[in-house]
């Protein structure tokens, strides 16, 4: 969803000189410790839940949360706190790769379409305007319809279907900054067009994309896990949380914790990262005076 | 100037129609040489994959059909000449002709997605409107409400509110049974995530036009905060809104993927699932030319929207 | 003198703590005009806003009263009747101070309809009436317009329109004439001046001591929330009492003989006429067309041929529109010339490859009016400066020095534009145009965005620099006694052609062109006549 994210911002040349001395806000504050929780379970998961995700106990089945397991077990007697922070690594890693892929290819149309003159940017312009006819997960499907199921597919699917969002903006920034005063001010100094590229165009440019990149990190993750949802990704018994959630689909009535807890998973990461970028958004512009 | 200005809408609309015909073809052509990169027998390809089990008879059948032992330049030509004349293939694992499929599936699809962008749209609206008024805590919840519902994943969203309003308080269908009520848990799904998304760009230019000279004038001309809220504010609140919406429809053609497999309600979206995973590539195709045609279309429709709610855009 | 129409006694405003108002008292009377003047951040927009109860919270005076009626105990329905309907207000700029998506007409409507009890009908009539009243030529037409259909001068009618709809006894003006062209600004301070007549009380809210001395009666000058002095306008400029006021009327530039600095009279050595050398830049026959979409190209430099001495300064003076930033470009080798030759030095500037061309473009220097969006926004002070000066072991020596020439602290250095002050940012503009030792820097509006003793304190400094280093400047400015201050010689532009040239003292003294005659006439000026 990366193309709505900058519509709504007003994404400006941010002075990134923030507010000095600006204090964090609560919101800013839990976003962080989200993050730094999932990150944690991601690197060392053994810290967070020292048991085996795959460990299978059937006499332990479908057991309620409670103190020994918060987030109750699956049909097999797996812990799903342990499963849940075993999955965040995987979700994590998809979820940059993806995004990795998608501001990659962004980059290259992006910038060869503003630097590279009028033809090129015709055409890569034109290249966008199909990847954004099919919206969302469409483009994503055609690809897996077309290369395959599985997770190294889905999260190249995914990362293309980031890519046409990513790659508007970074034109249009690379068009307005190279429209600015700015701009104009080192050509009378005499710089050379690859140096004012260079020092003042793709930095001024580019740091709002990546700022807006932490933030499709986790749209990123969101997608993944749908995909492994609808059985197209991560396949259980891998604890990846969309995954995770497919599996528990049949058993909502009888063991709800299956489905909401990693979801609550999902969303919080989704939410804490999307919560991060725009205060980080919010915080570059306020500098803009 | 009335003529002048008539001529000038038609050649914009011209003008955008033809660039759907170009992404259209763009989108046959990009699928048609993606199958071919490959590896593997195409005609494989187009009956599932390596994995399926796809018969001698039919194989042929379909290098016969689709002219596979002949040159691809000749190939594409057929392809695009099929499409041409309205001719989408016929689905292999439903054995039915694929534009047909589609004509019957297609409108509860589109009803599916409309109600759920009027919703959305009101939620929003109800939301953004709220959140500024209110104190600064009232904003605060507001904020984390937005991101929160923004980024929940409609197939969760989907599964606690069958937990919620069906297991446990037995009021709605947890599959999506004809009539309208069926449809209030799926609308729902679908709406929420982009309600919160349109109110945080909502609230922002809401905030931006209240704090505008305009809106100081409008104060200082004995206007009351609601007669500047209904006359000037919400107005300006909407434009971003209204541009967004093409975007908002586009994403919402891809979560009907997931809310009709949820509800098991038949629709353009359940089919292209089941289409991707049998790798039925004339039903995958057919399906995403027409999402494709259905989002352009609305993306001209928002864009002429645009420029009649902001007189501004017009000259340019 | 008959009882106030408005009375204010001891205002004060605070803004979570800090004063923004500081103890304010002032009257006025029916038919009378009261300027409120002083620079940015003296409190005098605030002190408008906390007469119409939209200040915010914390107003507290000993008294406010309008007609005898107390306006610290006012109900919010009562204060939306008083809004509009006893006091009204007109902002800066119309473009954004009418809703641009609505029809001028419906604003004044909405006027009428909030203060009247008239049908709607009849409203519509009524604002045919009051666009013909404020000089609005076809009103039926313009009333169907939105804001951003009109141009500068009719839209700021069409505001006045809607702040007097409702028949208001005080209007309250906030730099009315701000954003406006002189000849416009004329026009509409005579609107306002027929307003006054016809026994509206008028508060205007100006910086501007030459727009303040045309229409005031009397005069309140503040500073810092307090005002430090007052009384009738003509007394009050002729014979400041308090410092502050005296220093804001040196500041002045108009009528101040070239070469003498407005603010250190201790130096007050009349400059020997400098000697302008030889051609350093020069125009043969320029034009510049732009293609328009859905219109006919706008020709917008037509023919322009001027010539920059060494040492010298051109004064280009223009309403907008008028092509002068267009020039400005094509001099300084942004823009091809459609036709006609830019020449540096004696040799072809314009229409040579940008590689041969990249080598002298140190010749050239730029300063711009808004010196911050000029700044690269990631860039320290000293990082902008080191771009200009360029790597090497001289760097920091060459940084301190170009520092010192204008006037900064090495303090600066590390700070960003951003968190510096308006004046402190157009130093560092100025530094960085002479890093590169030009010969001839292009000043397009470089004091038009400062207060005016901040604007003096610049123009001291450019006017040194050019003494000191021997530069050439084309100054741009809208200004026309700004121009006269600075200039050497004058080129008039209008509609992308020079239509007069020649010594600045002749060309204010006797202008040979029609336009001239009415720019001279219609720009306010603060001859006082003292010297």
């Amino acid at each position: 969803m990366t193309a709505p994210e900058t519509a709504g911002t007003g994404l400006r040349t941010a002075h990134l000189a923030s507010r000095p001395g600006a204090r964090p806000t609560v919101g800013e504050i839990i976003s962080v410790l989200i993050l730094l929780l999932i990150v944690l379970a991601a690197v060392a998961p053994r810290l967070l839940a020292p048991g085996d995700p795959l460990g299978i106990s059937p006499a332990d089945a479908f057991q309620a949360p409670s103190w020994q397991h918060p987030f109750g077990t699956d049909e097999s007697g797996r812990d799903v706190y342990t499963r849940v922070v075993h999955g965040a690594g995987e979700s994590l890693l998809i979820g940059l790769a993806a995004t990795a892929i998608g501001l990659g290819l962004a980059l290259v149309i992006g910038i060869l379409g503003a630097v590279a003159g009028r033809a090129v940017d015709f055409a890569t312009t034109r290249i966008n305007e199909v990847l954004f006819a099919l919206p969302g997960l469409l483009l994503a499907l055609v690809f897996i319809a077309i290369v395959g199921p599985g997770v190294a597919t889905t999260t190249v699917a995914v990362g293309l279907s980031t890519a046409p969002g990513y790659a508007r903006i970074i034109r249009t920034q690379i068009r307005a900054v190279r429209g600015s005063a700015y701009i104009e001010a080192a050509v009378v100094l005499g710089h050379s067009s690859p140096r004012i590229l260079g020092r003042h165009i793709l930095p001024n440019a580019l740091a709002p994309v990546f700022v807006l990149a932490t933030l499709g990190v986790g749209q990123a993750i969101v997608w993944a896990s749908s995909l492994s949802f609808l059985g197209l990704g991560a396949v259980p018994p891998a604890p990846e949380w969309g995954a995770m959630l497919a599996a528990g689909r049949p058993y909502i009535e009888l063991a709800w914790w299956m489905t909401v807890c990693p979801g609550l998973a999902i969303v919080a990461t989704a939410a804490a990262s999307t919560a991060l970028g725009r205060s980080i958004q919010a915080r570059t512009r306020q500098g803009d005076g | 100037m009335p003529v002048s200005g008539a001529r000038r809408v038609l050649r914009w609309l011209a003008v955008r129609l033809a660039g759907a015909v170009f992404v259209l073809w763009s989108i046959a052509t990009l699928i048609f040489f993606a199958l071919r990169l490959v590896p593997g027998d195409p005609a494989l390809a187009i009956l599932g994959g390596p994995g399926s089990q796809a018969s001698e008879e039919a194989l042929a059948l379909v290098r016969q059909e689709y002219g596979l032992d002949r040159p691809v330049s000749e190939q594409y030509l057929l392809a695009m000449g099929r499409l041409l004349v309205g001719d989408l293939g016929t689905s292999y694992s439903l054995r039915q002709d694929v534009l047909g499929l589609i004509a019957e599936q297609f409108w509860g699809t589109l009803l599916l997605t409309v109600l759920a962008l009027a919703t959305a749209w009101l939620l929003a609206l109800g939301l953004a409107t709220w959140a500024t008024r209110g104190s600064r805590a009232g904003r605060a919840v507001a904020s984390a409400l937005e991101i929160v519902a923004a980024a929940v994943p409609h197939f969760w969203l989907a599964s606690v509110l069958i937990l919620l309003f069906s297991t446990t308080l037995g009021m709605l269908p947890p599959v999506s049974v004809p009539g309208p009520l069926g449809l209030v848990l799926p609308v729902v799904t679908l709406a929420l995530p982009l309600a919160g998304f349109l109110a945080q760009v909502m609230r922002e230019s809401l905030a931006d036009a209240l704090e505008s000279p305009f809106a100081l004038s409008a104060r200082a001309r004995g206007e009351s905060e609601t007669g500047v809220r209904l006359r000037h504010a919400v107005r300006h609140a909407a434009l971003p809104a209204i541009s967004l919406s093409g975007w908002a429809f586009g994403s919402l053609i891809s979560g009907a993927v997931v809310v009709e497999t949820v509800f098991a309600r038949p629709g353009l979206g359940r089919s292209l699932l089941k289409a991707v995973t049998d790798r039925d590539i004339p039903l995958v195709t057919g399906i995403a030319l027409v999402s494709a045609l259905a989002f352009v279309l609305v993306t001209i429709a928002t864009d002429a929207l645009d420029r009649v709610a902001d007189p501004r855009l017009r000259g340019s | 003198m008959s009882e106030p129409l408005l009375s204010v006694e001891d205002l004060r405003v605070s803004f979570s703590g800090v004063a923004a108002v500081d103890g304010v008292s002032f009257d006025v009377a029916a038919g009378e005009c009261l300027a409120l003047v002083g620079e940015s951040g003296s409190g005098k927009s605030v002190t408008a806003r906390s007469l119409l109860g939209l200040a915010g919270s914390s107003v507290t005076a000993q008294r406010l009263s309008l007609g005898g009626r107390d306006l610290l105990r006012v109900s919010p329905r009562d204060w939306r009747e008083i809004r509009g309907g006893e006091i009204g207000l007109v902002l800066q700029d119309a473009l954004v101070s009418l809703d641009p998506l609505r029809p001028v007409g419906r604003e004044i409507d909405d006027a009428l309809r909030l203060h009247t009890t008239l049908k709607s009908g009849q409203r519509r009539e009524r604002v045919i009436e009051l666009l013909h009243a404020v000089g609005m030529p076809e009103p039926e037409t313009r009333a169907g317009q939105r804001a951003g259909e009109l141009s500068g001068g009719l839209r700021q009618r069409a505001l006045i329109a809607s702040a007097i709809a409702a028949g208001p006894r005080l209007l309250i003006a906030d730099e009315p004439t701000t954003a406006l062209d002189a000849t416009v600004q004329a026009q509409v301070l005579q609107l306002l001046g027929e307003l006054r007549s016809s026994g509206t009380a008028l508060l205007l809210i100006s910086h501007d001591l030459a727009v303040v001395r045309e229409v005031s009666d009397r005069v309140a000058v503040m500073r810092a929330g307090r005002i430090v002095e007052s009384g009738a306008t003509e007394e009050v400029l002729r014979n400041p009492q308090h410092e502050y006021t005296r220093e804001l009327i040196r500041s002045v530039p108009s009528g101040v003989p070239r070469g003498v600095p407005l603010l250190s009279p201790a130096s007050a050595s009349t400059d020997e006429r400098r000697t302008a050398g030889a051609v350093i830049l020069e125009a043969r026959g320029v034009s510049k067309v732009f293609p328009r979409r859905h219109a006919a190209p706008l020709l917008a430099v037509d023919d322009v041929s001027l010539r920059l001495a060494r040492g010298s300064t051109l004064g280009l003076v223009g309403e907008s529109g008028s092509g002068k930033t267009t020039l400005a470009r094509l001099l300084l080798g942004l823009e091809e010339p459609d036709s006609g030759t830019v020449l540096l030095d004696d040799e072809p500037f314009s229409d040579v490859p940008e590689r041969s061309r990249r080598p002298r473009r140190r010749m050239l220097g730029a300063v711009y009016q808004d010196p911050l969006s000029s700044f690269d926004p990631r860039h320290s002070v000293r990082r902008i400066l080191l771009d200009a000066v360029g790597k090497g072991a001289e760097a920091d020596r060459r940084i301190a020095e170009l520092l010192d020439a204008v006037g900064l602290p090495s303090a600066v250095l590390l700070r960003r534009p951003l968190h510096l002050s308006g004046g402190q940012r157009q130093r560092v503009a100025i530094a960085r145009a002479l890093a590169p030792r030009p010969a001839v820097i292009v000043c397009d509006e470089p004091v038009s965005a400062l207060d005016v003793s901040v604007q003096a304190q610049v123009l001291d400094l450019l006017d040194e620099l050019q003494r000191e280093f021997g530069l050439a400047y084309l100054f741009i400015s809208h200004d026309l006694g700004v121009v006269q201050h600075v200039s050497d010689r004058i080129a008039v532009m209008r509609a992308g052609r020079i239509v007069e040239e020649g010594e600045a003292s002749e060309v204010f003294a006797s202008p040979s062109h029609e336009y001239t005659r009415r720019l001279l006439a219609s720009s306010p000026r603060l001859d006082l006549g003292t010297e």
